[in-house]
């Protein structure tokens, strides 16, 4: 056929393979060239009986020859109990044959492994003996069995394994459409597979997809231990093995598997991280498990997590690379569980921000779960006494998990604590380390230092709980709970080593604590002696260590403690030598320990106390002197510590007893510019950490004073505005359920005095409304101690007060009469402040007229 | 890298300069690596065979081919060459196997308990043959089988390797077929 005919022949058969066959003789008909018209006719025969023709490709349809034995044909034979069924694999050394058990009742397929005639050297025998030994050595789920081995009649050496069937991981994962969670899932089998091995000295060193196989039901076995390595001493020749004949798959392997170098455990984990790669590579990356409401935001910088963690296994340099399997399969964990990740820069500033982030949800474990990890590092370090090891590594653990929960406790909870916003984090932060020490505590009997640490654990909780001049929780009922337990493994610490300096020190400490959450309290009694124990306690101490600053401020500070304690408690006489006496040894502690800076800043609380003290005594003068001292003290302590929450607020306390003072000398100014500094201090504490309540009583506190000083220069106007914010700021407080009766004598005062500003304004009815608040708490007043009950008296005179502008002069009277009473019994008992007689002078007057 | 893709990668381009010779100096090189696909394809119960096949031998090439001392113009050139070593390969494996048998006195026949499909009876000695005749009248379609059935390549890629429309060599495709099923029966 020419050219040209050849050309037609074409364009014609491509024509008529469009029409249908039934219907392509008018088309054939019409083809005048007969050699053409013949030609097309067999060639569209042969078309439509050739669908089937060349449908696979030339290596497929090779397959089964490619594949024959060369020369020796095993299919049928029997080599030990197994009868070879096909030929599965072939590697560079021999093949992989399907076997099946003989004589067995039950079928058991079986993959027999056998060297290739002319493989069988020396060298290559010993491999192959040594991927025997291997296995028989690994008992796991995920590593495929050795059932068998020997050597064959013409004296090959084979063995026997579990015959594997399902998909290699890569297809596993792309057949079976698996999610981003379920492939970290399954991924976390194999490392714990590889973890399994590396226990067991055996490295790996040929992890790939090929070599994981998910059978049907999803569990993942580890094959091919072809190329592993055994920790083991007597088998150091085997490294020639990487070097020499490179059967590792360079995508997989380590940089110094492939440099040749001396390779352990880390280069298992430089493969597996290539494999987590790989098998996430489709990337929808999976959302940590933690709440449903995510943003796209968080979910771009979770995925760069797991960037990371993967960067981490895959890292070049060893020693920026996981140590352990399990350190990476750990991290992947707190990666799906909204944890923290180790792999990122393991600084501070992190682990925090991720913890106050999550602990919301109320998923925690920060620190904690390191130790999981532990146990990791072992693998590479593991010894053959087995029973020795297995002890030492429980003592290891032990110790471990100990000092992780107190540095969980002492440390972390310590850094964040005078942040911003962390009241509820330290709350949660110490009660899960609590609960690990509890754990420890049931294994470990009578150990001293153990129930120190726990008594000191329980303090922090308390302290979190229920500390007013703090940022807490105000749980009080637990708070109080957890600092008799602290107190009773205190004492059982020291009956167990009496003589140890920190068992005693932090029992003070104990006494100390307890007492200063007390003081919100109404009974004194207890919380007078817990001080008193407390500065007992530190005095000896003291004595015994007269060059440590720590306790000597510590005992300064249970000693102002007792002091502040007993002129609360009414006895402003006693109390006013001893805030003398203390002020002095401060000073003189400053000057011996010139460079203890906690030191100085107490001075600023003394000279505070002693100023409240002098104030109640009618020594304005000298009170506004002392506390303007304190103030500057404060402000010089907070431009060296500005993030400091607990120096800030003190300031805004001593404001508000600096608007107290001046206002009561006249200096108007200097109340009315303290007053609102005040103000905006804690209104910015409260801003910043929504849980602390105990912020939202400082707001309300310093409105409050500040009122005080604007009704007292009839700014009346301005005053009902500020009693307003103290009513919304108390709000969150009234709700609070837990201590019920901690404010009341505030609430009192707050109801009283914004009824009486509200009728001074001609507001009857807003009046009397907080009247009926007021009237509706519930407190007895002779329960309470000296300063709450002048307190309270001074708000039966504005209560009175309120009910003159309302007309209702039985009800003025009977207020009066009440404040007159118990200023009168204090008075009698000595505990009626100075301050008070005139108050009480002219509530008298007032229940005359 | 291993040493063997280096000669291999060096074999090929004196082989696309024009230097036969060199194409069968392969054979050895690619062999063990026609077996794992082999393999790996028999190993497989799921459908989609074609593809699957296809897949493994372009992975093969990637793994045989030193990329880095290869400037390739364009893929093309380099699975057209590819494709023709995978036909001297396969159409020499077969003849030695052929010769192997015929010695050891055993039947050609592979595997009488298998149902040996309609394709596996395909002698690829013969079919080389065919396609040497074919290629005296159409040198071009010859090139699509080539690519097509020793290459494992598909339409598509085959249209890109030729520069021409993905209908036309679907046509072309349909042609030789024909035309190699009537020659061969």
């Amino acid at each position: 056929m020419n050219k040209e005919n050849w050309q037609k022949l074409n364009e014609l058969f491509s024509e008529a393979i469009e029409i249908a066959p039934d219907e392509r003789a008018v088309f054939i008909d019409s083809i005048e060239d007969r050699e053409i018209r013949a030609e097309l006719e067999s060639l569209l025969k042969s078309h439509d009986d050739s669908n089937k023709f060349l449908n696979k490709s030339a290596v497929e349809i090779s397959a089964r020859t490619l594949l024959e034995n060369d020369g020796e044909n095993l299919i049928g034979k029997v080599i030990g109990q197994f009868k070879i069924i096909k030929e599965i694999g072939r590697g560079g050394m021999g093949a992989v044959y399907l076997a099946e058990r003989i004589g067995a009742d039950f079928t058991q397929k079986a993959a027999l492994k056998l060297i290739k005639r002319g493989m069988d050297t020396d060298f290559i025998i010993q491999r192959f003996q040594t991927e025997r030994r291997i296995l028989s050595k690994l008992n796991h789920p995920f590593i495929a069995k050795l059932l068998d081995g020997g050597t064959t009649g013409d004296g090959l050496p084979y063995f026997v394994m579990e015959f594997i069937e399902g998909e290699n991981l890569k297809e596993f994962c792309k057949n079976q459409r698996l999610s981003a969670t379920e492939k970290l899932k399954l991924f976390r089998q194999i490392c714990e597979a590889v973890q399994y091995a590396h226990r067991n000295l055996v490295i790996h060193r040929d992890l790939k997809p090929s070599n994981i196989i998910i059978t049907e039901d999803g569990t993942p076995k580890l094959l091919d231990f072809g190329i592993a390595k055994v920790l083991d001493n007597d088998t150091e020749n085997t490294e020639k093995t990487t070097t020499e004949f490179r059967l590792l798959t360079p995508k997989y392997a380590s940089p110094e598997q492939i440099r040749g170098e001396i390779v352990d455990t880390q280069s298992d984990v430089f493969s597996l991280g290539v494999l987590l790669r790989e098998i996430l590579e489709e990337l929808d990356l999976p959302k940590p498990d933690t709440q449903k409401s995510k943003t796209a935001t968080q979910n771009t910088k979770t995925s760069s997590e797991l960037k990371t963690i993967i960067n981490k296994a895959v890292h070049e340099t060893t020693s920026r690379r996981y140590v352990s399997v399990e350190q990476f399969s750990e991290d992947l964990r707190r990666y799906e569980m909204g944890l923290p990740i180790l792999a990122q820069p393991d600084s501070f500033g992190y682990r925090t921000q991720k913890f106050v982030l999550r602990h919301r949800f109320g998923v925690f474990a920060a620190g904690l779960v390191f130790l999981t990890l532990l146990g990791g590092i072992a693998a590479t370090l593991w010894q053959f006494q087995r029973a020795q090891t297995e002890r030492k590594l429980a003592e290891q653990r032990f110790a471990d998990v100990r000092g992780l929960a107190n540095s969980v406790i002492f440390d972390l909870h310590d850094e964040i604590q005078n942040l911003p916003g962390s009241t509820k984090a330290r709350k949660l932060l110490v009660e899960k380390a609590l609960e690990y020490l509890n754990k420890l505590e049931q294994d470990a009997g009578n150990d001293a230092g153990l129930q120190h640490e726990l008594a000191m654990a329980y303090t922090k909780i308390a302290d979190v709980q229920g500390q007013i001049f703090e940022q807490s929780l105000l749980e009080t009922d637990n708070a109080a709970k957890n600092y008799r337990k602290a107190l009773e493994l205190a004492e059982k610490a020291i009956s167990n080593d009496s003589g140890n300096f920190e068992f005693r020190r932090d029992l003070a400490l104990i006494c100390y604590r307890f007492a200063e959450f007390q003081r919100g309290g109404n009974d004194l009694t207890e919380t007078l002696a817990l001080e008193n124990r407390a500065a007992q306690l530190y005095e000896p101490l003291v004595k015994e260590n007269p060059s440590d600053p720590d306790i000597r401020r510590r005992w300064l500070v249970a000693r102002n403690g007792y002091t502040e304690v007993l002129r609360e408690s009414g006895e402003l006489e006693k109390s006013l030598p001893l805030y003398d006496q203390i002020l002095n040894d401060t000073i003189a502690a400053t000057r011996e320990f010139p460079s203890d800076v906690r030191l100085q800043r107490f001075i600023a609380v003394v000279y505070g106390s002693y100023a409240r003290g002098l104030f109640q005594h009618e020594d304005k003068k000298k009170a506004l002197e002392y506390i303007l001292i304190a103030k500057d003290i404060g402000e010089k302590a907070l431009a060296v510590d500005p993030s400091n929450t607990y120096t800030f607020r003190g300031n805004g306390v001593t404001c508000e007893a600096i608007t107290k003072y001046a206002s009561a000398i006249g200096n108007n100014d200097l109340a009315e510019t303290n007053g609102l500094e005040g103000i905006q201090i804690m209104e910015k504490v409260s801003k910043d950490d929504p849980e602390n309540l105990e912020a939202n009583y400082d707001v309300a506190s310093l409105h409050n004073t500040f009122s005080d000083f604007l009704e007292d220069n009839n700014r009346l106007q301005e005053a009902f505005k500020h009693r307003q914010k103290v009513l919304e700021a108390i709000l969150p407080l009234e709700k609070n359920e837990d201590n019920p009766d901690l404010y009341t004598a505030d609430f009192f005062e707050f109801y009283c005095k914004f009824a009486r500003i509200a009728a001074r304004l001609g507001k009857k009815e807003l009046a009397g409304i907080y009247v009926q608040k007021a009237e509706n708490l519930n407190f007895q007043i002779e329960k309470t101690t000296g300063e709450v009950q002048n307190l309270y008296s001074n708000n039966f005179v504005a209560l009175g007060e309120t009910y003159q502008f309302l007309g209702n002069q039985e009800k003025a009277k009977a207020n009066f009469a009440k404040a007159v009473e118990t200023w009168k019994n204090l008075q009698t008992n000595g505990r009626l402040y100075l301050n008070q007689v005139k108050n009480l002078t002219e509530a008298e007057q007032k229940l005359k007229q | 890298m291993p040493q063997d893709s280096k000669n291999l990668t060096q074999l090929l381009i004196k082989a696309s300069n024009g230097d036969k010779d060199s194409l069968d100096e392969i054979l050895p090189l690619v062999y063990d690596e026609l077996r794992k696909i082999a393999q790996n394809y028999l190993n497989r119960e799921r459908g989609d065979h074609t593809l699957q096949a296809t897949a493994l031998v372009h992975e093969a090439y990637l793994r045989l081919i030193d990329q880095r001392q290869v400037d390739w113009k364009n893929r093309s050139q380099f699975f057209g060459l590819a494709s023709q070593m995978m036909r001297r390969i396969l159409v020499n494996h077969a003849e030695n196997y052929k010769a192997q048998k015929r010695g050891s006195g055993q039947k050609l026949q592979l595997d009488e308990t298998v149902d040996v499909s309609f394709e596996e009876n395909l002698d690829l000695i013969d079919l080389d043959n065919a396609l040497k005749k074919f290629a005296e009248f159409d040198e071009q379609k010859s090139k699509i089988v080539e690519m097509r059935f020793f290459g494992g390549l598909t339409i598509e890629e085959t249209a890109e390797v030729l520069g021409k429309s993905h209908a036309t060599i679907e046509r072309e495709w349909a042609f030789a077929k024909a035309w190699l099923y009537r020659e061969l029966n």
